[in-house]
């Protein structure tokens, strides 16, 4: 009797992890599979016929595509350089040192993060052609690093803060100026955290879009989260979908890639920036 | 430094002269020009980050706040005029007008709370679920743990346009599988239907945020003491019981924060609504209807107004937050 | 090299309530010596140490290596060395990083920086670790380094903060022992905080007990232990602690305050009033001396040290029950009667604030 309630047991937990995993894994499979013709015609919609890159060849084709990954990789490169720079002397500042006010600049940071990104949108346009930055990715760089540079802040303050006491005062001793303890021991010390950080950044502006959508104007320039809702068939209710699905493939598997291989390190750095908060 | 010749004694008058000297001009106890100096590397420091989000954000949100109480439009965005409270309330030739009284701003705000309330909580509840699942010890946990963490990475566009093409009404595979398991009888426009589009958004929206929910869960329940699990189990109290009793209260705290986290993104939800539902009133939200009334219908003013509350609903929300939980920033406490 | 002085040292944590953590310090350090504070937590011992280092602002009071007041200056520019509790070694650096990280940043010659380190490694016989990563090294290894770490910049002065605490019992042994070669070789002015009263006893030239935030006594070991300043000295240093008998002063006739057997005896002090009469365990008889006063107890405890061993007696004539150390095995019956003898010559006598009362005799060298 004990046996078989413990076997039940296991084979509904067995079930419920299977669940889970169909239920986050599925939709990004049947993206894949659309990608590769499945649904498209009588086929099935579940599992392409044959392997057809025809999508993957048409979206390079038809549309700038290229330029749209390199635009994104430029701009999530560029904003995870600046704010991870601006952030680690930042984070620096707010962990090790005591000064006025420190709580009060802490909060309004994450007070920053929570902003909704269209409260800013009015005044951030005014500025960007007052910069002559705009349709130029300038624009983005500019608006991802503010809104990457808080919990950057946030996150690497707080790894900041495990850092004991004696290895920054053995630097001291051993005449480290604040910037040489900063670039020969704390960053040596926290690249993972820096790895993290600079990861959830680069997520951050690889995935944007409303900026992206607002700032800039030509084809050219455009990032591939606006490429891929621009991509559009004759007419308003025939949907490209397979070129779409193939070009959301593109650019979902580096960051899936991304996340598997950091796994750890990503729910670290979610985890410092939230729950020790 | 020097090898001290000088006899003891002789050093100590000297520095007595000096010490009183220093009591003197000082009294009281101050900082040294160690810690000044280390406080003002320290502002140095802050410096890029203050000027940076001041310039690019503070500046930028005063000016949409500044931009709400004027007539500018996107044509004329350097001539404008200042216009009181016209945008968001005015009373004209027996008419109201503005943003409150626009029954579609309403509705965008009804909208956005009741997906922010709906979404929150059932991503809440399975967060929870999920994390207790990926508590227990079993083989491939790694890998599990890395596939829930998949609807997250995927940028929101991607995952609106693959639900988008799953909830197609004549090739989506949702209606073919629910037809095949006899849950309807015909197909449904999931995001068209103005019954089932906003639940359809919440739908996805639960699936994209869910695994944020139930990593922090996870962490928080693998920090927790083990202990008092195994006194639980001796006990002999049940499982259920258990969580109720100890876990959840266990792991409140931490799960508040995701929630507040999780609120504070949802109210500001963009992306989604936007691509999944384009320019439906059905599913309208605060952040699609002030971008709509800034970008689309080129009325500055009016789309800072929405703008504006949006944000003092959002800061609202922030601050009592933080006011209720008196969000311990640092052990120390400096001031 | 440099000679040390303290000038009215005061340090105070500003809060809701300041807290006096160093109070009017005055102390003078000469060049060269080894000198070692001691203390119970808490007693302002480290934060003493890290005034000297830099790393905590001087509230109060001036400091001077040599003439010169650096209470303004950086670690590095009062050329200090110090070693951690935590050995603090850069994780991320092999040893030899490690110990060159400060000649490095002082853009010293590579040639120089190089004949530096392997000096130093060699004198602390870590010349063959020089390329591995701290997390590599036992305990007594990382001590070590941090102490090559520390040396190889040649410091005026070299600051110990409780290097010894994470080490165990054995090793610490060993490694205090090298620390004093290495003081005896370098001759370099040295600080060392510790709670560990045989560290204190075993390596100082000069001890100072710290209690509260302010000086107890300055002196050498023997001087401590021997003389000490007052009821806090002698209770801290010596173990087993001192025992303490209350007794009633007229000029050198004392009276036991409490018990029945109030027996009068002379001890070689000039106090009248009430007095707390202090022995050390080791200096109580067990046979019968001429003037000794002699007191009626029941054994209650028996702790077999091996080489000694240590009787705790109840008595009616003190609150805590009398300790004496008896030299080699003894193995008493529990409960039966002693009458143990407390020498005039070894007693230690404090006035009603726990000052020492200066003995008439010239107290006894050894």
């Amino acid at each position: 009797m004990r046996t078989f309630k413990l076997h039940t047991g296991k084979v509904l937990f067995a079930l419920a992890v299977l669940a889970l995993l169909i239920y986050t894994i599925f939709p990004f499979y049947i993206a894949i599979a659309t990608s590769f013709g499945a649904g498209s015609g009588d086929g099935s919609l579940y599992l392409p016929e044959t392997f057809d890159f025809g999508n993957y060849v048409s979206v390079f084709k038809e549309q700038p595509f290229f330029h749209n990954i390199l635009n994104s990789a430029l701009v999530s490169f560029a904003t995870v350089a600046i704010s991870l720079l601006i952030a680690v002397t930042a984070s620096y500042a707010l962990a090790r040192v005591h000064f006025r006010g420190r709580t009060t600049l802490l909060l309004t940071v994450l007070g920053v993060s929570m902003f909704p990104q269209v409260a800013v949108l009015s005044g951030m346009f005014e500025l960007i052609r007052m910069l002559g930055l705009y349709n130029n990715l300038g624009s983005l760089v500019l608006s991802y690093t503010v809104f990457s540079l808080p919990f950057s802040v946030w996150i690497l303050t707080t790894f900041m803060r495990g850092i004991p006491k004696d290895l920054e005062e053995a630097a001291i001793v051993d005449g480290a100026t604040p910037w040489q303890i900063i670039t020969r021991i704390f960053m040596p010390v926290l690249w993972p955290a820096m790895v993290t950080t600079g990861l959830l950044a680069f997520i951050g502006a690889w995935n944007e879009f409303m900026f992206a959508i607002t700032f800039i104007l030509s084809n050219d320039n455009r990032t591939v989260p606006v490429a891929i809702s621009m991509i559009s068939g004759g007419s308003q209710y025939e949907m490209p979908w397979g070129p779409i699905m193939a070009a959301s493939v593109i650019v979902t598997v580096p960051l899936i890639a991304l996340v598997l291989i950091f796994q750890r390190k990503i729910v670290e750095g979610l985890t410092a920036g939230a729950v020790k908060g | 430094m020097d090898i001290t010749s000088t006899t003891t004694q002789g050093a100590t008058s000297a520095a007595t002269k000096r010490s009183l000297r220093s009591a003197r001009k000082g009294g009281r106890a101050q900082l040294s020009g160690l810690s000044r100096q280390r406080i003002r590397t320290a502002w140095l420091f802050l410096l890029p980050m203050i000027a940076g989000l001041g310039f690019v954000a503070g500046w930028p949100l005063l000016r949409t706040i500044y931009l709400g109480f004027t007539d500018a439009t996107l044509s004329s965005i350097d001539s404008y005029a200042f216009v009181g409270f016209e945008n968001y309330l005015v009373y004209d030739n027996g008419e109201w007008y503005g943003l409150l009284a626009d029954g579609l701003w309403w509705q965008a705000v009804w909208n956005t709370l009741y997906l922010t309330v709906l979404s929150v909580s059932i991503e809440t509840v399975l967060g929870v679920l999920i994390a207790l699942i990926l508590h227990a010890k079993f083989p491939g946990r790694g890998l599990v743990r890395a596939a829930i963490l998949i609807p997250w990475a995927i940028p929101t566009v991607v995952s609106a346009k693959m639900w988008g093409w799953m909830l197609h009404d004549q090739f989506g595979i949702i209606n073919d599988l629910f037809l095949k398991l006899h849950l309807i009888s015909e197909p449904i426009a999931w995001t068209v239907n103005p019954d089932t589009v906003l639940g359809t958004i919440i739908a996805v929206d639960v699936w994209k945020t869910t695994p944020f929910m139930a990593l922090l869960t996870l962490a928080a329940l693998q920090m927790l003491p083990k202990d008092c699990y195994e006194a639980a189990r001796v006990d002999g109290i049940h499982p259920v019981k258990v969580f109720f009793k100890v876990t959840l209260p266990l792991i409140k705290p931490a799960l508040v924060v995701a929630v507040v986290f999780r609120m504070l993104d949802a109210l500001r939800i963009f992306d989604l609504v936007y691509i999944l539902t384009s320019n439906s009133e059905d599913t309208i939200v605060m952040s699609v209807y002030a971008r709509q009334a800034l970008i689309d219908f080129q009325q500055i003013g009016y789309g800072s107004a929405a703008s504006t509350l949006l944000f003092l609903l959002v800061f609202g929300l922030t601050l009592a937050y933080i006011f209720a939980t008196r969000l311990k920033l640092d052990g120390s406490g400096d001031h | 090299m440099s000679s040390i002085e303290f000038v009215k040292i005061d340090k105070v944590y500003k809060g809701l309530a300041n807290f006096h953590a160093v109070k009017g310090v005055d102390l003078s350090i000469r060049d060269g010596e080894f000198v070692v504070f001691v203390g119970p937590s808490g007693c302002g011992k480290s934060t003493l140490l890290r005034m000297i280092a830099g790393l905590e602002d001087i509230s109060g009071g001036d400091l001077y290596f040599g003439a010169k007041r650096v209470n303004d200056l950086t670690p590095k520019e009062r050329g200090i060395g110090m070693v951690f509790q935590s050995y603090a070694l850069y994780p991320h650096m092999s040893v030899y990083e490690n110990m060159a990280f400060g000649l490095t940043l002082e853009k010293a010659e590579k040639q120089t920086i190089d004949q530096k380190v392997r000096e130093v490694a060699a004198i602390l016989q870590i010349d063959h670790l020089l390329e591995r990563k701290p997390k590599e090294l036992s305990g007594g290894q990382r001590q070590r380094v941090a102490i090559g770490r520390a040396i190889v910049r040649q410091p005026n002065v070299f600051l110990f903060d409780e290097p010894l605490s994470n080490l165990d019992a054995a090793l610490r042994v060993q490694m205090r022992i090298e620390i004093s070669k290495l003081h005896q070789k370098l001759k370099t002015t040295s600080i060392y905080v510790t709670h560990d009263q045989v560290e204190a006893m075993t390596m100082a030239d000069k001890i100072v007990v710290l209690n509260q935030g302010r000086i107890m006594q300055v002196g050498t070991p023997l001087e401590i232990y021997n003389t000490p300043a007052n009821t806090f000295v002698a209770g801290f240093m010596g173990s087993p602690t001192m025992n303490f008998i209350k007794v009633h002063a007229d000029d050198n006739h004392l009276t036991p305050f409490n018990g029945t057997d109030r027996q009068v005896f002379e001890a070689p002090f000039q106090h009248r009033g009430d007095a707390t009469l202090g022995i050390r365990p080791e200096h109580i008889e067990l046979t019968p001396q001429p003037g000794a006063l002699a007191i009626n107890t029941e054994i209650a405890v028996v702790e077999h040290l091996g080489n000694e061993t240590l009787l705790y007696l109840s008595t009616d004539q003190c609150e805590l029950p009398l300790v004496v150390s008896v030299q080699g095995e003894q193995s008493p019956e529990i409960g039966s009667s002693l009458t143990v003898y407390v020498p005039p010559s070894r007693c230690h006598l404090f006035d009603a604030n726990g000052d020492a009362l200066e003995r008439l005799d010239a107290p006894k060298a050894n």
